[in-house]
């Protein structure tokens, strides 16, 4: 019983995935059912598009800004959190997460009229800042549970054994978290690269990815979006498995540097 | 060498906001003793430890090593290491790399490390154990691997916080031999922070016994645990038998002491008692001699006929509690080589004890 139930699940989850890959491989534009043979013509048209390419490069870019701006600043709290006493650490903990309950569409135009007063054009720009401010709550929170049971004194033993200030947190701290800053920054790459909501706020005349999906669907339902979507989830996978692979490497790495005993300081 | 002290702590004090943590600490710690701050939680001994590390500084007063003042130099700077509590090895790092954290920071020749995080290594006899990760040995191999991250420093001082706190007793005893060898060995100075009088009174060269924010009673385990000269010393170290009376005396060498059912006489040094106080005189159990009634008769100071109470064999040795007359309950312990001297509870019994071993403190402190 559970059996199937967890299969149904399973299904439930993968099943619009399933059928926007399915869809985008189908030769003909109809989008039912029968099927009439495989192609990659939709891939070759958004290919052809220039304002494919480009929104897709857009993305890249902001993702990539945003998740190395998110992981700084997240990092830098993480950093404060791990020093509060329990009471001001709960109190920034909750400050910080609050942002997730606000609505995107708020977000969205308190940020639009922000920019408008502070004279700021809408561009790449504004959408990477608007990004960073989107990601950092989810960034803190993924963060927090590591940050919780950091052990002080191990900062504490790196100064007692000759360490500055800067070199404790080289050798010691920044290595201990840096898989859960790694893992928070993924997120923040895969929370960026979809987000749609205040991203048509703070937009410019650079489109990101979603918002050239978006696009498409208020013209015609085009089986371009099956295609586009298709490459957006296979990029997310992709950039999934490098970080998994980048973690693992350097697990390994640590691994045979400690047999081979010749670590330099 | 020269003769000063290696540290001095010299009217130390330190304050968190309105909480006052050390009042008027005044310490000297000679080369190559083991110097043991004692006392309950809160009394102080783990920030003077700290201060001492340069993980915090002292609101008023100096921090002096080898004469010269230690307060503005950061922690980095200064030839004190420290064994935290709760180790704090890194977890990222091996056995080996973590012992060599502290001379690579040194810029130290790659070569001339690994010669001596090996001594060390082999010093704490961890050899099998130089690769493994930190979360693969167990909590008696990482207090030797927080050992050694610290001595192959060579430090002029080693503090140790609790160290022996987290583990279970049996490791416990093993690793209090470990470091009286260690110590002998290296011939470091040790300052040692621990609410456990066992621990203070095997490994101690001194004992700084603390309560809130003072040092009570600097001395020796032996002058410590026989003349306690406050009523929370003989509390804190031991058991003890507290009896209550008033100073009809005060001689050359000789207090007295009159209670209720007679006369206490100490040889003791008196401290800061007069004729006519109400005082308490303090007996080790251990000190008091008990024999069966009858065989002789009570005379004398001292001496004291009572009726037991309870007894409890413990193993070797006996437990029993015996009322004098006048209520006053006096606990003695005793060997017990076979069951032959057979004390029963409701029996009479004669207890006495010898003059040096009663310490008379003002009855409130």
């Amino acid at each position: 019983m559970l059996r199937i139930y967890v299969w149904g699940y399973l299904a439930f989850l993968a099943f619009p995935i399933l059928i926007i890959t399915l869809f985008a491989f189908h030769a003909s534009p109809a989008l039912t059912f029968p099927f009439e043979g495989v192609s990659l013509r939709w891939f070759a048209d958004l290919w052809a598009d220039p304002n494919f390419v480009s929104a897709f490069k857009n993305s890249v870019i902001v993702a990539t800004v945003a998740s190395i701006l998110t992981s700084i600043l997240g990092t830098m709290v993480a950093l404060a959190l791990i020093r509060l006493s329990p009471k001001p650490r709960a109190a920034l903990s909750f400050i910080s997460f609050a942002p997730i309950a606000l609505p995107g569409l708020f977000i969205g135009a308190s940020l639009l009229v922000l920019f408008d007063r502070l004279g700021i054009y809408r561009s790449l720009v504004t959408v990477i800042l608007a990004h960073t401010l989107f990601c950092l709550p989810f960034f803190v929170e993924a963060v927090r549970s590591r940050v919780a049971y950091f052990d002080l004194d191990l900062e504490l033993a790196a100064r007692d054994l000759g360490a500055t200030r800067w070199q404790a947190f080289r050798l010691v701290t920044l290595p201990l978290l840096l898989p859960t800053i790694i893992g928070g920054a993924i997120l923040s790459f895969a929370l960026s690269f979809d987000e749609i909501i205040i991203t048509v706020f703070v937009v410019g005349e650079q489109s990101t990815l979603p918002f050239y999906i978006l696009s498409l669907l208020r013209r015609t339902v085009t089986p371009l979006i099956n295609a586009a979507s298709v490459l957006a989830i296979i990029f997310t996978l992709l950039v999934l498995m490098l970080a998994g692979t980048v973690l693992w490497w350097q697990a390994r790495r640590e691994k045979s540097a400690r047999i081979g005993e010749g670590v330099v300081g | 060498m020269s003769t000063t002290a290696l540290v001095e702590l010299k009217s130390l004090g330190k304050a968190f906001g309105n909480f006052v943590a050390l009042k008027d600490i005044n310490l000297d710690i000679q080369r190559g003793e083991i110097l043991t701050l004692l006392g309950p939680s809160g009394c102080g001994k783990s920030t003077l430890m700290r201060i001492i590390a340069g993980f915090e500084q002292p609101s008023s007063g100096q921090l002096l090593l080898n004469g010269s003042d230690m307060v503005a130099l950061p922690p980095e700077h200064r030839p004190v290491n420290m064994v935290f509590q709760r180790y704090a090895l890194f977890p990222h790092l091996d056995v080996f790399d973590n012992i060599a954290f502290g001379l690579r920071l040194k810029k130290m020749p790659e070569t001339e490390v690994r010669d001596r995080v090996r001594k060390m290594i082999d010093l704490v006899q961890l050899g099998p154990m130089a690769d493994r990760w930190i979360s693969e040995i167990s909590g008696g191999q990482s207090q030797r691997v927080a050992l050694a991250r610290a001595l192959v420093n060579e430090p002029q001082v080693l503090l140790l916080d609790e160290p022996l706190a987290a583990l279970d007793l049996k490791i416990r005893q093993l690793m209090l031999a470990e470091l009286r060898r260690i110590q002998e060995t290296t011939g470091t100075t040790f300052v040692y922070v621990t609410h456990d009088q066992d621990e203070a009174l095997v490994l101690s060269s001194r004992i700084a016994l603390m309560d809130h924010g003072r040092i009570v009673q600097l001395a020796t385990p032996d002058q410590i645990y026989f003349q306690p000269n406050s009523m929370f010393a003989a509390r804190f170290l031991g058991e003890t038998n507290v009896i209550e009376g008033i100073v009809t005396s005060i001689g050359k060498s000789k207090i007295h002491v009159t209670m209720s059912d007679g006369v206490i006489v100490s040889s003791q040094n008196a401290t800061s008692i007069r004729v006519g106080d109400t005082v308490n005189a303090v007996i080790r159990p251990e000190a008091v001699v008990a024999i069966a009634d009858g065989k002789r008769t009570a005379t004398g100071p001292n001496s004291f006929k009572a009726q037991l109470k309870s007894v409890v064999p413990i193993g070797g040795r006996l437990m029993a509690t015996a009322l004098l007359p006048d209520g006053t309950s006096v606990r003695f312990q005793q060997p017990r080589l076979d069951s032959q001297v057979n004390f029963d509870s409701g029996s009479q019994v004669q207890i006495s004890w010898p003059e040096h071993v009663v310490s008379v403190l003002p009855k409130e402190t």
